[in-house]
């Protein structure tokens, strides 16, 4: 009898140990780090990851493979004041799969952001009652458009690449992909913006938004770009090349059309009137004037202030936008390429072509011309170094 | 034992307290002697007792009326009685009736599972009772296990203070995790999750098995070691390279005894490598400067290249500080002193046992300005409430206080090495004599030449480190707990036994350091950024862990059955906080704290957090204590993985047959124990730190003012466990009634889901790497050998003889693993002197070593057939081939040896050092790298023995590597000759001109320091050794008084020991200490310029 008394208040005393302890939850989220877990429930949350495809869009990786895979390739630019042998190799055709600028990750990073956001924005449009489905609509074209910025970069560089519309997560997921040929890419692009361009907002409120994020007339001008492309390729039949030209013409057309009405309503009240009276009245059509508005010595042309230094102006479809803030980047590889940095010594490590200029530098300066097509030594659109180009600000 | 016999009168009279009652025992037939009368309270405790005499008769006070009396008897039913008498007459009635009385004795474990006799263990595991080591002089366990564990390698870390010990079990079967041991006190394992991420590892990982420091020897009653995977299966995913299961000591039941050791350790650091005093020191550098382009410009005054600061300049205003002849080494040594002071209090009784133990340690280390003080206390407590229910406390205490040495760019005994030894350690008058203050190199006096010198103008005066620079810490850590045992059925071997055992555990600990180095130590202006700089740190972390358990021991009619089985689970969790914050810029360097104003430099805080549970069911069925099975099966479940991962399964079986239990072996009486035990099991590794798996969200910069977050690494959902299967193949044997005894045993050890760090993917993800990722197998085979002999000469009865000898051998091998990882791995060769080859390639050991041949020393320039002495010969850098004749070019001149042919084109001349052209093409480049060498040793292992002639005792213990090769980075750094660095005293037999040829002779002279590069020291076997070795790793001598002496007294134990550790080393190597240790995938390499320390301890032990 005593035994089996026993017996039952030891498996009690068991199972009731037993219950306690297996009820014990092991997930433990990280006391002091944001996770996925817990992320992704409310607009903020996107909103910042969709900054940060911008912000890694101005990361000095990415601006100087932008700039070398642009620029450095054609025959704009030549070596300029200090050498930087990883460009020079690139100018010499000696390119080695060492050489820096083959790394392409920081426009996969970018390209990763979008993905992301693109993934979870949904969810968090069912989340969270602030973030409607027009809002969703705009964050995803924006998104859909930085991604494929970054492809197109890439295409035009590489050619063939491995191509992703998902986000990286997990790590049961293959990260080996094949590089897929340079015309599916092409197609999938301009698909994929085809689906969302009217999403995309016409103007923003603040003046700086309206080419610091993506607009519609953004969006339009990168699928003219794109048709340009897919209608220049040889190998493509040719009704369907009369197609992508007929197709770039239209949107070109829109976007002129846009800008046109913009300037002519104002509607915000905010743009700039230094328009060139001489190009409105003779072409009808609105742009930045040339030489300086105001009487004086001073005689910095009205555009290239308006579009380098002030920045964000009316001619500007989309830049990406450095401000003063303590907290964004600063511009160190439009300063590394062509300026000095910050103590005001010279990198400069690219300068304009001679070829570009009217007159070889050093002769007698001539002075700005309206009718001259070509820069003369005194321009300061010539970019040869002389200008003050800070790394704080563009 | 009192006699006493009397009648008594009055039967109706109750007993009162204090009452002596007596009575009668017998059988049908006559009185019983010598049974056995006893008054057992409530609980069934013996409270008071007596014994009957010839007549049957007994007598004895009682405590208590309420309690009962009961008689026992050999061969008859016990009787219980209440008290309500004070005479009794009791008849004892006889049980059936048995043939013999069978004793039998049978030496239990106590291991952390179930409690099973010697010789029924089936698994391979090695146990040493601390009586081997009592009165041994040695600070730490680990230092005493050295060569007594087969398998066991302890390899010592540093010569620091508070610095352990590196532990490998089996080889080494984890490349990038943990590789240590498990340690457990107790049955509680001490484990990393008590640390924070941010710890600092290096350090930590030192004082983590350090911790072993803090279980003060003296405390400890046995060490076993589990090796095999079927032993360590109870550990699960903790203990899968190895457990060191400590068991310190309890109460015991008896007369309170005290007893107090002290011990005193005298330690010094023996010289290592000599080095060049200040004349042979500037005469080499000149040399080193000139030569490389024959550039005579750093020895002409006026010049920018001019080097005053070793060329005597008495122009020079520092010139009485730069010409002295100043050993940095001894001045950065001191004599160490060690004193302990233990005291132990046991007792016990019916009702409770007890031990109190507290320690006191002081240490001034053998560096200079090192002190660490020590204070451990130890409260063992059991207390029995019934027979069947004991409650036991336990609380540990440590605090330690340690003023450490402030590492500036390296440790006092690594600036020492390289300080330029010229240089004087106190600034001088213009005499020449020493002041009392320290002299600081200064870069801004006219003339100093900081360019070249730079990195000597970098390091600090390490004598002035040492006193002006601070590097405290203190760490307090408190461990209660609680255990409750209840033994619900019977307690006697007769009955069903059911066991509950619960108990909890809390540890506290809590660590702060401070720091500061003042900047008038520094050669820099004041605006340099470690000018007066200063930190604290604290770190605080609790837990808690709880754990149940039920033992379930069926009794069999058939008494050759024998069934064990244990249910546990266990759970444990914790936090730990931290934060850090460091200054510089402090206004002076009489404020140290750094939050006086200064210029803050770093501040975080961190905060961690853990969980996990595990279960284990262990059953073991032996029938007639021959035939064994013993399995295990664990679950383990932990916060570290993703919830797909979490829990991990791990099983363990092993089997035994004692083969001398069977008739045929009682042929053969001169074994008196053969046993073959085959196992198996499956053990885990887990990756260190906490929420790996998770991916984590940081925020970025901004864009237009507005803030951005960003994701930063990728999940790692598919992160699990190293998985290590085991076999193990083990043979126990004894000769001559176990006289000898030993045991051997072969294993495989496979390890796959390898953890590799910063696995590399491809950039297209967005990412570039996986923080970890499982990726490749590896396998270790080997063999323990373990012998023990107890007496094996006997001379009379004052003189005999113990020994105790191991071998292993452990041999390991790639098996598989990620091809981006071995490309990683396998890189081109970089033409950079010092570097060797590394190379990974499957189903080879790891830690092979490839560099070039070195062939001794260009002796002339330019090549002639004869030797025109001081001008040409023919032992010049000119291309020879197979048949050794010189090729000659088209102009018919020889062909001239380059190095690196295609890029560097470096020629060689003569001074330089020669590398073998294994194909004949006059260009020395990553075609003539060739295998050198294994770092893995043949044989590692120890022996020892003991003499014991009346009282006196001697000690003796050796261990030993045998074949293992090892790079000796520490000579390749003093002998290099291609910085401003200190070399060693070699470097004088180095060549100077044109035909010198000498034994023994070096490169010539060449500093890289200005840019011209030489190769005089590539990666070659100039730098491989064979670091074989015998070290007598103690040598004890003990007296104990003899008991008769001792009582005079009134003591218990006295006795004396003198141990001398380190005494000496056999060895063809020629660093510091040949004992080194490979780890993963590198070879062996030896870096450290100091060799281990030796000391002599003096201890007594008094008990009263």
């Amino acid at each position: 009898m005593k035994n089996i008394k026993n017996i039952i208040k030891a498996f009690g005393l068991a199972t009731f140990v037993g219950v306690t302890v297996t009820s014990c939850d092991l997930d433990l989220l990280p006391l002091n780090e944001v996770v996925l877990e817990n992320y992704w429930t409310n607009r903020d949350d996107v909103d910042n990851v969709l900054r940060s495809c911008y912000t890694g869009m101005q990361s000095s990786d990415w601006l100087e493979r932008a700039i070398v895979w642009g620029e450095v390739r054609s025959d704009n630019v030549a070596t300029g004041q200090t050498n930087n042998t990883t460009i020079n190799y690139i100018n010499k055709g000696n390119l080695k799969q060492t050489n820096a600028y083959c790394n392409w990750s920081s426009f996969y990073t970018v390209i990763n952001r979008c993905n992301t956001v693109i993934y979870y924005a949904p969810e968090v449009a069912d989340k969270d009652p602030n973030f409607t489905n027009s809002d969703l609509a705009v964050t995803i074209a924006e998104a859909k458009t930085i991604r494929a910025l970054n492809y197109f970069y890439l295409i035009r560089a590489f050619k063939n690449v491995p191509f992703s519309f998902n986000p990286s997560i997990d790590d049961t997921q293959s990260y080996r992909l094949p590089a897929s040929p340079f015309e599916n890419v092409l197609d999938s692009l301009i698909l994929d913006l085809e689906g969302c361009k009217d999403n995309a907002p016409r103007t923003y409120f603040e003046r700086e938004k309206n080419s610091g994020r993506v607009t519609r007339a953004a969006v339009y001008a990168l699928l003219a770009d794109l048709y340009l492309w897919r209608a220049s390729d040889a190998n493509r039949a040719k009704a369907l090349q009369q197609d992508d030209y007929r197709k770039c013409v239209e949107y070109c057309d829109w976007v002129l059309n846009y800008k046109y009405d913009e300037y002519m309503t104002d509607k915000y009240g905010n743009l700039n009137r230094a328009m060139d009276t001489y190009v409105l009245t003779n072409y009808g059509y609105p742009l930045l004037a040339e030489k300086s508005l105001s009487s004086g010595s001073n005689n910095a042309p009205q555009a290239y202030n308006a579009i380098f230094v002030t920045g964000n102006s009316f001619e500007s479809l989309f830049e990406l936008t450095f401000s003063q803030s303590i907290n964004d980047a600063r511009n160190s590889a439009v300063c590394n390429m062509y300026g000095n940095n910050k103590s005001g010594q010279y990198t400069q490590w690219l300068s304009a072509n001679e070829n570009l200029m009217e007159t070889p530098i050093g002769n007698s300066a001539k002075s700005y011309s309206e009718t001259t097509l070509f820069p003369v030594t005194t321009d300061y659109r010539s970019l040869t170094g002389q200008c003050n180009i800070m790394g704080s600000r563009h | 034992m009192l006699f006493v016999c009397f009648c008594s009168l009055s039967m109706a009279q109750a007993p009162k307290a204090g009452d002596i009652i007596s009575g009668t025992v017998s059988d049908d037939i006559e009185p019983l002697m010598m049974a056995n009368v006893i008054e057992i309270d409530n609980n069934r405790r013996i409270v008071a007792h007596g014994v009957t005499d010839i007549n049957g008769n007994f007598s004895f006070k009682i405590h208590n009326p309420k309690d009962k009396i009961q008689v026992s008897y050999i061969g008859y039913q016990t009787v219980t009685l209440p008290i309500n008498t004070k005479h009794f007459n009791i008849r004892m009635k006889s049980t059936t009736q048995i043939q013999e009385v069978v004793v039998k004795a049978t030496k239990k474990t106590e291991t952390a599972g179930l409690s099973i006799p010697v010789t029924e263990i089936s698994v391979a595991s090695q146990t040493i009772d601390m009586k081997e080591f009592e009165g041994l002089g040695m600070t730490s366990v680990d230092e005493a296990l050295q060569g007594r564990i087969s398998g066991l390698d302890i390899v010592a870390n540093s010569g620091n203070l508070g610095a352990g010990t590196t532990m490998r079990l089996r080889g080494v079967s984890t490349i990038y995790g943990n590789a240590n041991p498990l340690i457990v006190v107790n049955n509680n394992p001490l484990s990393l999750d008590d640390y924070d991420q941010n710890f600092d590892f290096t350090d930590a990982n030192e004082e983590k098995f350090a911790e072993l420091l803090n279980v003060n020897p003296e405390d400890i009653e046995s060490i076993t070691v589990l090796k095999d995977a079927s032993a360590t299966a109870i550990w699960g995913s903790q203990g899968g390279n190895g457990v060191i299961e400590i068991k310190t000591k309890r109460g015991q039941r008896g007369k309170t005894r005290v007893q107090y050791t002290f011990r005193l350790t005298g330690t010094w650091q023996p010289e290592g490598y000599k080095l060049l005093n200040g004349d042979d020191y500037t005469m080499y550098l000149k040399e080193a400067y000139f030569n490389p382009e024959l550039n005579s410009s750093y020895g002409s005054k006026g010049n920018t290249d001019y080097i005053p600061e070793i060329n005597y300049d008495r122009d020079f205003t520092e010139y009485n500080m730069f010409n002295d002849n100043t050993d940095w080494m001894k001045a950065v040594k001191q004599f160490g002193v060690y004193q302990q002071h233990f005291v132990s209090l046991t007792g016990g009784g019916e009702k409770a046992n007890f031990r109190i133990s507290a320690g006191y340690d002081n240490q001034k280390g053998s560096i200079i300005k090192q002190k660490l003080d020590r204070f451990t206390t130890r409260v063992a407590l059991d207390y029995f409430v019934s027979n069947r229910i004991k409650v036991s406390t336990n609380f540990d205490l440590t605090y330690t206080k340690n003023h450490k040495n402030y590492n500036y760019n390296g440790d006092l005994l690594a600036i020492a090495y390289q300080k330029m030894p010229n240089l004087s350690i106190y600034e001088e008058d213009a005499n020449g004599n020493d002041t009392d203050r320290f002299y600081t190199m200064n870069r801004y006096v006219p003339n100093a030449q900081a360019t070249h010198l730079k990195d000597q103008y970098g390091i600090v005066n390490p004598v002035a480190l040492a006193h002006y620079a601070k590097n405290d810490e203190k760490s307090v850590s408190l461990a209660p707990e609680f255990i409750l045992r209840y033994d619900i059925l019977g307690t006697g071997d007769d009955s069903h036994r059911l066991t509950y055992e619960g108990q909890i555990l809390f540890r506290i600990s809590s660590n702060d350091g401070e720091t500061f180095m003042p900047g008038t130590l520094l050669s820099a202006n004041w605006t340099s950024n470690d000018n007066n700089i200063a930190s604290t740190s604290a770190y605080k972390s609790n837990s808690l862990s709880t754990r149940h358990s039920i033992t379930f021991d069926p009794h069999f009619n058939n008494e050759n059955h024998d069934l064990k089985i244990m249910l546990r689970s266990q759970y444990n969790s914790g936090n730990s906080s931290s934060q850090n914050y460091s200054s510089s810029w402090l206004p002076t360097s009489d404020i140290i704290s750094p939050l006086a104003g200064g210029r803050i430099t770093g501040f975080g805080t961190g905060a961690g957090e853990y969980k996990s549970v595990n279960y284990l069911l262990d059953v073991h069925y032996s029938y007639k204590g021959k035939y064994i099975l013993h399995g295990t099966v664990r679950r383990d479940g932990t916060t570290r993985f993703g919830p797909d991962k979490r829990y991990g399964t791990f099983p363990g079986l092993s089997a035994r047959w004692n083969i001398t239990d069977e008739k045929f072996m009682e042929k053969l009486p001169w074994i008196s124990m053969l046993s073959i035990r085959p196992s198996w099991g499956i053990g885990g590794n887990p990756p260190g730190g906490e929420g790996l798996y998770y991916s984590k969200y940081n925020t970025s910069t901004n864009y237009m003012g507005e803030g951005t977050v960003i994701p930063t690494n990728i999940r790692l959902a598919a992160l699990q466990w190293e998985q290590k299967e085991e076999w193990n193949l083990g043979f126990d044997f004894g000769f001559f009634k176990n006289k000898i005894t030993g045991d051997l045993s072969v294993y495989t050890k496979k390890t796959t889901n390898l953890l590799m760090p910063s696995f590399g993917i491809p950039s297209s993800s967005g990412y570039t790497q996986l923080s970890n990722k499982n990726a490749g197998a590896m396998r270790n085979n080997g063999w323990e050998f373990n012998l023990n002999g107890s007496r094996v000469i006997e001379v009379g009865n004052k003189f005999y003889m113990d020994f105790n000898i191991t071998f292993a051998n452990n041999r390991n091998e790639i098996l598989e693993m990620d091809e981006t990882i071995l490309t990683s791995m396998n890189k081109d060769f970089n033409f950079a002197n010092g570097s060797y080859l590394s190379r990974v390639q499957l189903h080879n050991p790891l830690g092979s070593m490839y560099g070039f041949r070195y062939k001794g020393v260009y002796q002339y320039s330019d090549y002639s057939e004869e030797e025109i002495v001081g001008l040409s010969g023919p032992n010049a850098p000119v291309a020879k081939n197979a048949n050794d004749e010189v090729i000659l070019n088209a102009a018919g001149n020889p062909k001239p040896m380059y190095f690196d042919y295609d890029n560097i084109k470096y020629e060689f001349v003569g001074g330089d050092a020669i590398y073998e052209d294994i194909n004949h093409d006059g260009n020395i480049n990553e075609l003539d790298i060739v295998y050198l060498g294994s770092s893995l040793p043949k044989l590692t292992g120890g022996f020892g023995v003991k003499f014991n002639y009346d009282r006196w005792r001697l000690n003796l213990q050796f261990n030993y590597r045998y074949g293992q090769n090892v790079i000796n980075y520490a000579r390749m750094g003093l002998e290099s000759m291609a910085n401003n660095q200190n070399q060693s005293r070699a470097v004088n037999w180095r060549w100077h001109n044109e035909g010198d040829n000498f034994e023994n002779i070096l490169p010539r002279a060449a500093t890289t320091v200005t840019n011209f590069m030489t190769y005089n020291y590539l990666g070659s076997d100039r730098f491989i050794e064979d670091a074989s070795y015998l070290r007598l790793n103690y040598a004890q001598l003990s007296y104990a008084l003899s008991p008769r002496t001792l009582k005079k007294w009134g003591l218990n134990q006295l006795n004396f020991s003198l141990t001398m550790n380190n005494l000496f080393c056999i060895t063809n190597y020629s660093g510091a200490d040949p004992e080194v240790s490979q780890a993963g995938f590198n070879p062996a390499g030896d870096n450290s310029r100091t060799p281990r320390s030796r000391s002599f301890v003096f201890s007594t032990t008094i008990s009263f």
